[in-house]
């Protein structure tokens, strides 16, 4: 019986899935399409409370260059941009409010999720075409990232302490979620994507070739290379949670409305650096 | 079922012969994923009965999406066919994140998703948003016949970064993104964890 039961399971144990290197997060339903921003210029926004686990300007450059390693390959064209900060505390998508992408980190209690869950992005995204939100099916709408700061330490790669779990491995994996990229699969082991890490890697930092590879399948470079329309960006680059609806979260930095920072300036001008930064334009066509 | 009263076939008692099963099991499951890897902490077993308060298999009574904020969860009603862990009770409730709603759809990848008429053991926990799947898909082996399976897809698990370790030399590991037993021994292996706990390693700990 018990060399019948090990035997047994240890031979379903080696039956592994056979998937493809890359994923792409499907549609809900009948003849799933892949999900995926319909523009080339998104804009998330960091939430105000940073980490308790860093200062708060470690955490802005954490986490901008999380999205930067998405925005630097060669054959696509997509472009995340940092326009500000929020001290919005909701995630997801709720018509006909403030809609805006976000990265947060949990403190204090506010993890509702499973404790054992470190970061979880929620994608929103048309499942079916209708209206003028949703002119095809598969449109991503709204992305936030959320960070389980409340069951967890995070570091960072030049933190003396090197305690926890590198925050930039973190939301470099949770921003190939934000732009519709799912988990690769075995055999792919250095990619971002890669659902396992082997042990003391640091790889997810950056991207490999699968992971550009999935990201040159969504969102293709073209030549020319559209220029991404200046992100009009309030002067203390600062969204309240009350500001006014607006209608989707793509390309949203216009509506980006002036507040009162609870910060002082000198995030804000990092956030401003980097974004402006990362409006240079890659390639010349 | 397993009859803690009982001999084994080998003459040995069965809460013995279930553990050496659990050990040998978990020593394989180890050996073929041992990574510590990502974004949510590994669970084994004993990992995942501890953390759950409940553990129920049934069958997929019924999926209703809602709208919680900003968010779309599926509320799963599971008819308890067995609570492995926990009070009896005839069926059970939990959330799931993403559903479709109204045309727009949510995904939160790693979180698992249920069907319904789909069959399953599921270990639950409380949250400050009420019962949800322990570790995301971790906790959920879809049974079908009398198989059971553990899909990892969409799942990471990082690594802890600790002083030095974070200075060797990365080493390649195979992980297992689908774990199929037998429904009986997958239960055998629960109640003897949840009759004789495991105790967790540090890393399992949560604050």
């Amino acid at each position: 019986m018990r060399v019948h039961v090990g035997l047994t399971a240890a031979l379903t144990l080696g039956a592994s899935l056979d998937a493809s290197a890359y994923q792409r997060t499907q549609t809900r339903g009948d003849d799933p399409v892949s999900i995926g921003w319909t523009r080339r210029c998104i804009a998330y926004h960091l939430n105000e409370r940073g980490s308790d686990d860093m200062a708060f300007s470690t955490f802005q450059t954490v986490a901008n260059r999380a999205f930067a390693a998405w925005q630097n390959v060669d054959c696509s064209d997509v472009e995340v941009h940092a326009v500000g900060l929020t001290n919005a505390e909701t995630v997801g998508y709720t018509p006909g409010q403030t809609n805006i992408n976000q990265v947060i980190v949990r403190e204090r209690g506010d993890w509702i999720h499973s404790a054992d869950v470190l970061a979880l992005t929620t994608v929103t995204f048309c499942n079916e075409a209708s209206g003028t939100l949703c002119p095809t099916r598969g449109r991503i709408i709204d992305a936030d990232v959320e960070v389980n700061g409340d069951n967890f330490t995070f570091s960072t790669t030049n933190d003396p302490r090197r305690l926890g779990y590198d925050l930039g491995n973190t939301l470099t994996h949770e921003a190939g979620h934000f732009l519709g990229l799912d988990h690769t699969q075995e055999g792919h082991g250095e990619a971002t994507m890669y659902a396992t890490a082997p042990a003391g890697e640091r790889k997810k930092a950056s991207l490999d070739g699968d992971d550009q590879l999935g990201l040159c399948a969504a969102y293709p470079a073209r030549t020319p290379v559209p220029e991404c329309e200046p992100f009009e960006v309030a002067s203390d680059f600062y969204l309240k949670a009350d500001a006014e609806p607006k209608p989707d979260a793509e390309g949203c930095a216009c509506d980006v409305r002036p507040a009162v920072p609870r910060r002082g300036a000198g995030p804000v001008v990092l956030v401003a650096l980097l974004a402006l930064t990362s409006l240079r334009r890659r390639r010349v066509s | 079922m397993l009859a803690h009263s009982s001999k084994g076939l080998i003459g040995m008692p069965w809460p013995v012969v279930v553990r050496a099963t659990v050990v040998g099991l978990l020593s394989v499951l180890l050996a073929l994923g041992s990574a510590q890897a990502a974004l949510v902490k590994r669970l084994d077993l004993p990992g995942l009965v501890g953390r759950a308060a409940v553990i129920g298999h049934g069958r997929v009574a019924s999926v209703r999406c809602l709208r919680v904020g900003g968010r779309i969860v599926s509320e799963i009603t599971l008819s308890g066919d067995r609570i492995l862990k926990g009070q009896p009770a005839a069926e059970l409730k939990f959330r799931v994140l993403g559903g479709a709603l109204d045309g727009l759809a949510q995904v939160v990848p790693g979180e698992p998703s249920f069907a319904v008429g789909e069959e399953a053991v599921v270990f639950l926990q409380h949250t400050a948003d009420g019962a949800r799947v322990v570790g995301m898909s971790q906790g959920k082996w879809q049974v079908i016949g009398q198989m059971a399976t553990q899909r990892l897809d969409g799942l990471t698990f990082p690594e802890l970064i600790v002083g030095e370790a974070n200075e060797r030399a990365p080493e390649r590991v195979n992980t297992r993104f689908e774990t199929t037993l037998p429904v009986a021994t997958l239960e055998a292996m629960i109640k003897a964890v949840v009759e004789t706990p495991i105790g967790l390693t540090p890393n399992e700990v949560s604050r």
